[in-house]
């Protein structure tokens, strides 16, 4: 592994040791400034005024029709959906936090837990509930949250972006499936015998205006434990110091009777937050886990057989040592 | 047994206390009512447990305290694997030059695999508590190998170890790819050579040991080890 493992040992250290210690400070402080109440309603009503109002899916339904040739509508419904629960959820239990601390509704166990959550700045219980995985503080987590919302907001409102925040959705794979999907309509073929292939794009995200003619392109993947460098295409080890670097853009293209490469690549999985594991749901998708990306990689290549858990076939995959070792994996979202 | 004890001044052990918690109570009890002034002088009593919610905190308050902790760092855990080994174990096999080398291998494996969780899930996804259970195993079945075969069959071995032994306790499919590929770095023909290193640095390597003392040379080489290591293996 790098140097640079040591810091994050250090730091999952550090952060247990705080953990402990917010959960022991005392509830009532002494002193003059905001009572512990004050500073709540104040945080839930700044929060309040952010909070938009939930998609008129039906709207978005008329405007983005379920058809044909254009699956990403279906994901774009769907995840409008998802997020409405989000902000339904938003939208109901602030004012309520609130006039319970005003005393005018009964301060239930939830709420008193929320409101707890919100002044040690950890996101509640019952958002969590609602919410896509996160391992955001409070703060980081509403700004992430504002950033989804407006993500979808704009494809809503100026149609599909050039270039796929990926770290927006919901559910990634079912966003992906869809471009998939797209493309075996387009071209007549079966879609289970379509595959993506990864291209590493050079261009930065502004260069890329345009839809690319098959596939599509996605960002805002983060790396840990080893590091891009478009120059000598290849993964190459961290910087010191630096944890986590952002990935290049990259293009998905579906491929027919796709013919895996035979060397020089580190099989990457992409999981959505930095815990890593993930439970797996009747759909048979991972909570945590997205999909394998295929990284070009320069280190000497390795051959290993391994389950493909899709199909229960043993195959042979080239794989790539040293990153494996160096736990190298790519992320949606961090923590910060 | 507790009143023979304090009769008689004897010591006694009560052994895995966490396993009769139902009894807890009644130990609560019995240790609230001892009257030192009653009780022989040499009486003592020993209790054993795992960390247990349900052990009473009077009695825990009462009494001095021992924690025994899994060892910490590369260099603590080989060695406590390996005082408990005696010479004649690394000659047992008709082959001790390979036996030996490939169970230093398999010990290093093992803190390597167990030292990984430190780094949360940048070492495991998932943090698995490997413990000397699955590398007790894998040295028995080492051993017969090594005995029955004239050429060590390394991939049964590895498959033994990573998907068996130690992949027993994997249940994430991302974390089996990495144990597959740790274990091939120690249980290959490679180790049986004496140049064979295990990180970049070349600090931890395979080596002969001293034909008359091989237990005290690999000791000695343990301690050579810088107590805190770096995450290079």
């Amino acid at each position: 592994m790098h140097q640079n493992a040591s810091i994050t040992c250090d730091m999952t250290d550090a952060d247990s040791n705080f953990e402990i210690i917010v959960s022991l400070q005392p509830r009532v402080g002494g002193g003059t400034g905001l009572s512990r109440e004050d500073i709540i309603y104040s945080i839930a009503g700044d929060m309040e005024a952010r909070v938009n109002r939930p998609w008129d899916i039906e709207a978005v339904a008329m405007q983005y029709p379920v058809k044909y040739d254009e699956c990403l509508n279906t994901t774009l419904q769907q995840e409008g959906e998802r997020f409405n629960k989000l902000t339904v959820e938003l939208q109901k239990s602030l004012p309520t936090l609130k006039k319970a601390l005003r005393g005018l509704v009964v301060l239930s166990a939830e709420l008193e837990s929320m409101g707890t959550s919100l002044f040690n700045q950890f996101v509640p219980d019952n958002w969590t509930k609602q919410s896509y995985p996160s391992l955001k503080g409070l703060g980081p987590w509403f700004e992430d949250y504002a950033k989804r919302i407006k993500f979808l907001n704009d494809w809503i409102e100026a149609g599909a972006p050039p270039v796929f925040w990926i770290s927006g959705f919901f559910f990634p794979q079912g966003f992906m499936t869809a471009v998939l999907q797209n493309h075996a309509r387009k071209y007549k073929m079966p879609i289970d015998t379509v595959a993506f292939s990864h291209v590493m794009r050079h261009e930065p995200m502004e260069k890329l205006t345009k839809k690319p003619a098959d596939g599509c392109f996605i960002d805002g993947l983060f790396l840990e434990g080893a590091r891009w460098d478009k120059d000598e295409e290849s993964l190459v080890d961290p910087r010191p110091k630096e944890l986590f670097s952002p990935m290049c853009v990259i293009q998905l293209k579906p491929l027919q009777y796709r013919e895996v490469p035979e060397e020089g690549l580190y099989r990457a999985p992409v999981y959505k937050v930095l815990s890593r594991t993930g439970v797996l749901s009747t759909t048979g998708h991972s909570t945590n886990f997205v999909f394998w990306l295929e990284v070009p990689s320069n280190k000497p290549t390795i051959y290993r057989n391994s389950l493909v858990s899709e199909t229960n076939e043993q195959r042979q995959f080239c794989d790539n040592s040293e990153w494996i070792k160096g736990g190298v994996a790519l992320f949606c979202a961090l923590k910060y | 047994m507790m009143e023979m004890g304090q009769a008689n001044g004897d010591w006694v052990c009560l052994q895995n206390c966490h396993l009769s918690i139902s009894w807890m109570p009644e130990l609560e009890r019995r240790c609230e009512e001892t009257d030192a002034h009653k009780c022989d002088e040499g009486y003592r009593l020993w209790l054993t447990s795992m960390p247990s919610a349900a052990f009473p905190i009077s009695v825990l308050q009462d009494g001095v305290k021992m924690t025994k902790e899994p060892p910490k760092g590369m260099r603590a855990n080989l060695k406590s694997n390996f005082v408990k080994l005696t010479d004649s174990m690394i000659w047992a096999t008709d082959k001790p030059e390979k036996f030996s080398k490939l169970l230093f291998g398999l010990c290093f494996f093992h803190a390597v695999v167990v030292e990984r969780k430190k780094f949360g899930p940048l070492g495991w996804n998932i943090g698995y508590t490997f413990n000397e259970t699955d590398l007790d195993i894998t040295k028995e079945q080492l051993f017969t190998y090594v005995n029955d075969f004239d050429e060590v069959p390394y991939q049964v071995m590895q498959q033994l170890s990573s998907v068996v032994n130690y992949g027993g306790r994997i249940t994430d499919d991302k974390d089996m790819r990495t144990a597959d590929i740790i274990i091939a770095d120690f249980m290959c023909p490679k180790i049986l050579s004496s140049e064979y290193k295990f990180s970049s640095s070349g600090l931890y390597y395979s080596f002969d040991c001293d034909k008359d003392n091989a237990l005290g040379s690999y000791l000695d080489y343990i301690d050579s080890l810088p107590l805190e290591a770096e995450p290079e293996v």
